[in-house]
């Protein structure tokens, strides 16, 4: 079981990239064991974890979102390539900054992006993911944390 | 001077790249990870590298120390995620003398560089 002070740092990531990459700060929703029927998104990527944990932490958005996402860092193309690669690029960026206070031990692996929603069935732990509810600007997007056993180790 | 960016997500490669371009530098090239920017390092005359840590076919960290053996006078700044202690520690042992947090702005990008190339 995910503990409620492991949360908050994919939380506190999270607030961090939105705000620093476009000056917005986002409303975050009280974190949710998974539900299939609240997560949709258009684009979706996952960042394995290893070493001192187990598992996934996965982001999925729309495409409208992202669209005004890559618009606000000064990208002028949003074509299907992009798009799959940003939400690669918020996972992977939310998963690292997690080291500040999860330690070295937390291994994370280059994103893998996939096109549509996230498929439930592959999640690493179906019984027990945490889903953070995301608004920013009007749109919903989340991260899902999928982790076996979350301890912090420094 | 020559840049080479070193990310495996294209949206950060032209996110530096726009950046760059307002700098200074004479030539700007890119790579998506760290075998194919060890090529290109290998066969350009490459002086200052933005470098990522976690790419797939061969990491940030082991591409700084080829760099670093090739041509010690090289100027690498890290760009990563990657947030703890450790991680900077580590790219400075294997030669970085830079290291930027992300998400960044394009100021941090700017004043990263600045710092990195001030003595020059």
């Amino acid at each position: 079981m995910i503990e409620e002070k492991n949360l908050k740092t994919f939380i506190k990531g999270t607030q961090n990239y939105f705000s620093s990459v476009t000056g917005a700060t986002p409303e975050i929703g009280t974190p949710y064991e998974i539900d299939a029927s609240q997560i949709h998104g258009d684009f979706t990527a996952s960042i394995g974890i290893s070493g001192s944990q187990r598992g996934c932490v996965y982001f999925t958005a729309k495409r409208e979102m992202l669209e005004i996402l890559l618009s606000q860092i000064g990208e002028i193309s949003n074509d299907e390539e992009l798009l799959s690669d940003i939400v690669g690029e918020i996972a992977n960026t939310i998963a690292g900054n997690a080291r500040e206070d999860l330690g070295s031990g937390f291994m994370i692996s280059p994103p893998h992006l996939q096109n549509g929603r996230i498929n439930l069935e592959t999640l690493y732990q179906k019984e027990s993911s945490f889903v953070i509810p995301i608004h920013w600007k009007g749109y919903a997007c989340f991260v899902i944390i999928s982790l076996d056993v979350m301890q912090l180790n420094n | 001077m020559k840049l080479l960016i070193v990310d495996d997500s294209v949206v950060i490669r032209r996110a530096i790249e726009r950046t760059m371009k307002s700098q200074f530098f004479e030539s700007i090239q890119t790579a998506q990870n760290g075998a194919l920017a060890l090529k290109i390092f290998k066969n350009s005359p490459i002086d200052v590298v933005t470098m990522d840590i976690t790419m797939p076919e061969m990491d940030g960290l082991t591409c700084i120390e080829s760099m670093i053996k090739i041509k010690p006078s090289t100027r690498i700044l890290v760009i990563t995620a990657l947030a703890d202690k450790g991680t900077a520690v580590e790219a400075v042992k294997r030669g970085a003398q830079g290291f930027l947090l992300k998400p960044f702005t394009e100021d941090d990008v700017n004043e990263a560089l600045n710092d990195l190339l001030e003595d020059l």
